[in-house]
């Protein structure tokens, strides 16, 4: 081995004045800086989710009827197995199964891919600079969409169906929706950044999704369960969400202000988590990927 | 004037012998040393003071692990010193080619990959429509443009590669080792390609072990030996530098002219 003196070659070259220099990385101080930020690179947001879109039917005879047929037969077994054999179901059952089902599809689809964003990406995160929030981004992205075009086809149906009589509190429908996408939004962030300091956050997700599951009004409703749980039911994450789209949808009343605190508090507390914690530990990730 | 200012620049990594939280790992690390998890830091670059005007091609050289590479990534925004400044002009439209194949779907055709790419540098949708043809054209690939990345060559995805980067029009283009996939023909049109940027006021970084392209494209050696800047200069003492270095005979007294 040569020995080698180190040299400050160029003696600490004091750049030309005349240049603005800027440093390479800096810190997004602000919700505002981020967005202006994301939205810089919106073409890249759009052109991953139509990736995705795109391989997931591409060379399948049916495509988009394949996220048709997931949910149904979802739907069809929860409604046999407690409508009919268990027979605990009320009326209108399927379609307060259907409301849950599509929701929570939607949530535990988002977390369980967002645990990838980071570590399946680790090449191209580490070869072009861009704001990294854009890959969990585009996973809740990815599922909103699918979640938006399952809902546009079987909402008609049952509410034809069912002949429930169109509300106008049907339309607070979009702000539970923005607080559900801002609470999956928060949650992704929170997992993609999670898994690259600590890969069993994939095992303990497939945990929790399962007990948030159970505990969410989706197969049964609030009423029907003892005093002592009521509580801790209307506490589970996702209970306000699904909750709100069955009062909205199927009861046509809006929902009590107690579900729309709770809702508000996850979806607001989530998505600052979220956010801060994705940007505070940005280079740690990238060091670990 | 200075377009890349690294000041006092150092990166430190953590090297992960056996990483593992696994339980079973941390139970035979008791007994055995050699599995045992360690966490070594490691300066993968120190003290690197460079100063890069507009308009100059400049090679860095050195050996494997000697830190080009992180340097590279440092000026491309991927990852940001442990110490010092790396600063860039602002507004600065940065392009690189690092890896081969990243930022390409295999899945995807070659028409879907370019726009994938081009927005990877936050190109907007407007202006890919715009450079789109010019990067079919220049790639030569116009015949397998409808076709998945995954049935291309790796030569063939060099070629789509540098075209999208050459035709971002960078201010600052960043290349590490892309060459030696292409045939001689592409060769010799990214080399015009490159002699054409910084006639046009433009500045490239190139990372390479092939002496010949970097002749053809830069004036100005960087050689790192152990994250440190060991020589840095002119284009024919550099490569000798450079020669002598590998071989062992290196002296610690480049010249030192810019």
């Amino acid at each position: 081995m040569p020995s080698i003196e180190p040299r400050a070659v160029v003696a600490a070259a004091a750049p030309a004045a005349s240049e603005d220099l800027v440093d390479r990385v800096t810190t997004v101080e602000s919700v505002a800086a981020l967005a202006a930020r994301v939205y810089r690179y919106r073409e890249l947001l759009k052109n991953i989710v139509l990736k995705d879109l795109k391989l997931k039917y591409r060379g399948s005879a049916l495509g988009f009827l394949w996220s048709l047929a997931n949910p149904l037969l979802m739907i069809g077994v929860y409604a046999v197995a407690f409508n009919y054999i268990l027979r605990v179901g009320t009326t209108g059952y399927v379609f307060r199964l259907m409301l849950g089902v599509l929701a929570w599809t939607f949530f535990a689809n988002s977390a369980t891919m967002a645990t990838g964003a980071n570590v399946d990406n680790a090449a191209l995160l580490k070869n072009v600079a861009f704001p990294r929030v854009i890959l969990p981004f585009a996973t809740v992205l990815f599922y909103l969409i699918q979640y938006l075009l399952t809902v546009a086809v079987f909402l008609p149906v049952m509410i034809l169906w069912y002949r429930v009589p169109l509300s106008a509190v049907m339309a607070l429908f979009i702000v539970f929706l923005v607080l559900q996408v801002m609470f999956t939004t928060g949650v992704s962030l929170l997992l993609a950044t999670s898994t690259a300091f600590f890969r069993d956050t994939r095992h303990l997700l497939e945990v929790a999704l399962a007990v948030m599951f159970w505990t969410t009004p989706i197969l049964y409703q609030v009423n029907q369960l003892p005093e002592g749980i009521k509580l801790a039911i209307y506490l589970s994450p996702m209970s306000s969400f699904v909750i709100a789209y069955q009062r909205l949808f199927y009861f046509g009343e809006v929902p009590e202000a107690s579900v729309w605190a709770i809702a508000l508090a996850y979806a607001l507390g989530m998505l600052v988590l979220g956010v801060r914690w994705s940007l505070a530990v940005e280079q740690q990730v990238m060091d670990r990927l | 004037m200075t377009t890349i200012d690294a000041r006092e620049v150092s990166k430190q990594f953590f090297l992960r012998h056996n990483p593992s939280v696994e339980l079973k790992v941390r139970f035979l690390g008791l007994f055995h040393a050699d599995k045992r998890q360690s966490v070594e830091p490691f300066w993968a670059l120190k003290n690197v003071n460079l100063a890069i005007p507009r308009g100059e091609a400049i090679a860095l050289v050195g050996r494997n692990g000697s830190g080009k590479s992180t340097l590279l990534k440092l000026i491309a925004g991927v990852h940001r010193p442990t110490t010092g400044r790396l600063l860039v002009s602002r507004n600065a439209r940065i392009a690189s080619m690092i890896e081969l194949g990243v930022g390409f779907h295999p899945e995807l055709t070659g028409r879907e990959n370019v726009f994938l790419n081009a927005s990877i540098h936050g190109f907007t949708r407007a202006e890919i429509d715009a450079i789109y043809p010019g990067v079919v054209r220049y790639s030569g690939l116009e015949h397998f443009i409808d076709i998945p990345a995954k049935n291309y060559s790796s030569g063939m995805l060099m070629r789509l590669g540098f075209a999208v980067a050459a035709n971002l029009q960078p201010d600052i283009l960043l290349l590490d080792e892309v060459f030696a996939v292409g045939d001689a023909e592409f060769q010799q049109r990214c080399i015009a390609t490159l002699r054409g940027f910084v006639e046009d006021g433009k500045t490239v970084v190139f990372v390479s072990h092939d002496a010949w392209a970097i002749r053809a494209i830069c004036r100005r050696v960087c050689v790192l030996e152990h994250g440190e800047v060991v020589f840095d200069g002119n284009l024919a003492r550099g490569l000798a530098f450079y020669d002598q270095l590998i071989a062992g005979r290196a002296h610690p007294s480049p010249v030192t002219p810019l």
